[in-house]
């Protein structure tokens, strides 16, 4: 009896002594750590993915609204030579079919200086959206929106804003802009005039441009010098 | 005991490693990019800074009076005061001044200087420091050196630190 109860109080000892007790409080802490850091990580790396919204892209967000805003502004500027921006000049030369890539052909061939310069323009336009876009990381799609009327004895009768993608590289993410420039089309009334002269120089049926033959006249019988009214839209977003 | 002693500090330096890889990503540059932003706005669309003709915003004037020519020399000669007229230098009382950095540049988009003979146009303001936190901002703009052709179109960078 008293070898058994002092065995078992010895037995005790061993319990409070044992080394393992300290290895597995030491196993808890590293669990606990280990828990801990990995809560943190997934906190901290949440806005990490360009395509998760977060309060970080939103920073990301304004830089490429700016960026895309700048690009249209600066390609619908036209220098003193002549009175074409290259964004129009890209316009005018379009077929009005969707590429998908960076921008559509320009004409083939140009029968005069005049016509050089808007073919240089056009190819301008690709060379820039490439550059700016492209090798940066960045998709677009660009569309085209314009009036199309019906009329009725030549009066208009019902005004419709039709929107055709020129170029179109998918669907956007959550997080692209949009950006918007307007474009002013004229109905070609004087070729001999420098501002208007892709009149009859295009090449295409020898009379107007390409793109007229799928952007209507806003006026059908030509009654006004102007045309219609082009709403450029830019998405983008980073890849 | 030693083995978890090694186990918990390699858990350790790896959490450690594992949030030094996405610091880049991370940035704590929210009030210098506003300032950033602000010269960019400044000297892109305001009429008072590179504009040529004051109304085509992007559209920069290359030589004489508002010029990035002579935004380039002041950059070079007349640094301080630069930095005074684009906001960068705060009063903190009498004799007692602090004042962020900047740095203008005008490249291609491939990131080279667009040149001028054999110096770049526009690259002015000290060299940027490795390790700060640095805010940029980046512009697209033309410039039209020769009348008879569609320009060219560069990016300005504006950094602040």
């Amino acid at each position: 009896m008293i070898y058994s109860s002092i065995k078992y109080i010895f037995r005790m000892f061993d319990r409070i002594f044992d080394e393992r007790a300290q290895t597995y409080t030491l196993e808890a802490l590293a669990a606990s750590i280990l828990i801990a850091a990995a809560i943190l990580l997934v906190t901290k790396s949440a806005p990490l993915t360009p395509l998760t919204s977060s309060a970080a892209n939103q920073q990301v967000e304004a830089q490429l609204e700016l960026y895309g805003q700048d690009v249209l502004l600066t390609m619908a500027y036209s220098t003193d030579y002549s009175d074409d921006s290259i964004l129009k000049a890209a316009i005018l030369q379009w077929d009005g079919a969707q590429y998908s890539g960076v921008a559509p052909p320009p004409i083939e061939s140009y029968n005069n200086t005049a016509m050089q310069f808007e073919y240089d323009k056009a190819k301008k336009f690709k060379e820039i959206m490439s550059d700016a876009f492209t090798i940066q990381g960045i998709a677009y799609n660009l569309e085209v929106e314009y009036f199309d009327n019906t009329f009725d004895g030549g009066v208009i009768n019902q005004t419709r804003i039709v929107m055709r993608p020129m170029i179109y590289n998918g669907e956007a993410s959550d997080n692209a802009i949009i950006v918007t420039q307007q474009v002013v089309l004229y109905d070609n009334v004087d070729s001999s005039v420098t501002q208007n002269l892709f009149v009859g120089d295009f090449g295409f049926n020898g009379a107007d441009p390409r793109i007229f033959q799928e952007i209507p006249d806003y006026d059908d019988d030509g009654a006004s010098g102007f045309y219609n009214l082009l709403n450029v839209r830019l998405t983008a977003w980073k890849m | 005991m030693i083995a978890m002693a090694i186990f918990v500090l390699t858990i350790a330096f790896t959490f450690r490693i594992l949030t030094g890889m996405f610091v880049p990503f991370i940035s704590n540059t929210d009030d210098l990019q506003a300032t950033a932003d602000r010269i960019s706005v400044q000297l892109v669309e305001d009429s008072g800074g590179l504009v040529s003709d004051g109304k085509s915003p992007n559209v920069l004037l290359v030589s004489g009076a508002g010029s990035i020519t002579e935004l380039n020399n002041r950059l070079e000669s007349d640094y301080d005061n630069v930095k005074t007229e684009l906001g960068l230098v705060r009063n903190l009382g009498p004799d007692r001044s602090w004042s962020n950095d900047i740095n203008i540049s005008l490249t291609y988009f491939n990131n080279t200087l667009y040149p001028d003979n054999a110096n770049p146009l526009l690259q002015g303001g000290p060299p940027v420091l490795d390790y700060s936190i640095i805010a940029q901002t980046k512009r697209i703009v033309v410039i039209n050196r020769n009348a008879t052709s569609v320009g060219d179109t560069l990016v300005l960078s504006v950094k602040v630190w």
